[in-house]
């Protein structure tokens, strides 16, 4: 029994070892407000449409640019006859984008966030739409959060056995007294 | 060494193994977000003649809705102010309550709607509580986060040479390792390198 949790504990730690990395890092950037720069760029392209709604329309652009990301329906505004413009968004980009419905003629405005940005960005992700991984990061997310709750409670399972177990239960109260009157005090 | 990374990452790991376990439940609830059930949500209306005056700007407005905190009864730390409706909204919020003040200057009183969370969802609230701003109690959480935040890479890396060291079969751990790195290295550089 003893093995067979340690080296789950093992498999399932390396497992969501890139994941607490992303998560820790991400972590220090939310609590002290870290974004990172951003650097904007502007290029065009001619792309062809024909979906039913402004919607489905503004997807099929996305798609046909190649971009990857969500497009918020409220952004999606016709401001003329001929002219919708809408956003494309991802942890890493914000695309404004304007299309002309009667040219194809397509106008971009990218902004680029920083590393930091798009690692603050896929914490807590549940998906990215048209990438193969966003479904890959939803799943991973999922597994790594029981994973890392199991590697708690297995952790003090393994090290409660050993000589100084009086020690290490001592440490276990005092860090979840701690936790708890910390909590208290911003609750 | 072996030694010395093996005892760090047990007692740290029993040290934070509380603080560990909740955010991992509390991050799962969030991801799942919406079935924290609906708060309970309180209005009052409050008089005080700190709502008669003007407002030229943000930082006015702050100091007049902060000045007003007790007749308000305020529980969490301002979060942010800004004009609407001919007057301004203010947002304070804690890990279990969220708080709106409303008022137009020369009125003489603020609205104030106070949403108070479920257990489930107070949780998910302290899960997200971060920054140093709002008084003592916050800054020492903000300390805990950034030490759980360091210990989660710590983990990490001392987890992977544990592994190493531990393990003389290696290839099951390279295919586990290589298979969440690749995941999650692929998933930044798409971000970082699409058009």
């Amino acid at each position: 029994m003893r093995k067979w949790i340690l080296d789950l504990h093992l498999y399932l730690g390396l497992l969501c070892a890139p994941y607490l990395v992303v998560y820790g890092v991400s972590a220090i950037a939310f609590n002290h407000d870290i974004k990172g720069g951003s650097s904007t760029s502007q290029w065009s392209a001619v792309v062809v449409a024909e979906g039913g709604t402004d919607l489905e329309r503004a997807e099929e652009v996305r798609d046909a640019l190649g971009l990857v990301g969500w497009t918020p329906e409220r952004s999606v505004i016709r401001t003329d006859d001929a002219l919708l413009r809408f956003r494309v968004q991802n942890p890493g980009r914000d695309y404004l984008i304007e299309w002309d419905d009667a040219t194809g003629s397509t106008e971009v405005d990218e902004t680029r966030s920083s590393w930091i940005a798009i690692l603050r960005g896929i914490h807590g992700m549940r998906d990215l739409e048209g990438s193969v991984l966003g479904p890959v990061w939803y799943v991973y997310t999922e597994v790594s959060s029981w994973a890392l709750a199991f590697a708690a409670l297995s952790g003090i399972y393994l090290w409660l056995p050993r000589r100084s177990a009086a020690l290490g239960t001592a440490t276990v109260v005092a860090g979840a007294v701690v936790l708890a009157v910390l909590s208290i005090g911003v609750w | 060494m072996y030694k010395t990374l093996r005892k760090i990452h047990g007692y740290l790991g029993l040290a934070l193994a509380a603080a560990v376990f909740f955010y991992a439940i509390s991050g799962w609830l969030i991801y799942h977000g919406g079935r924290f059930g609906e708060p309970v949500v309180v209005e009052a209306r409050v008089t005080s003649d700190a709502f008669s005056a003007e407002a030229k700007d943000r930082a006015a407005a702050r100091r007049i809705v902060e000045a007003s905190a007790d007749e308000l009864a305020i529980v969490g730390r301002f979060k942010s102010v800004r004009p609407a409706a001919g007057g301004w909204h203010a947002n304070f919020k804690s890990a279990s309550v969220q708080q709106e003040v409303r008022w137009i200057p020369g009125q003489g009183t603020a609205s104030i709607k106070t949403r108070t969370f479920t257990t489930a969802g107070a949780l998910a609230g302290l899960h997200r509580v971060y920054g140093t701003s709002g008084g003592p109690a916050h800054f020492a959480f903000a300390i805990l986060v950034d030490f759980v935040a360091l210990a989660m890479l710590g983990f990490a890396l001392s987890g992977v040479y544990l592994w190493w060291k531990i393990k003389r079969k290696r290839m099951p751990g390279w295919v586990t390792l290589g298979a969440s790195t690749a995941a999650t290295v692929g998933l930044v550089l798409q971000l970082i390198l699409a058009r």
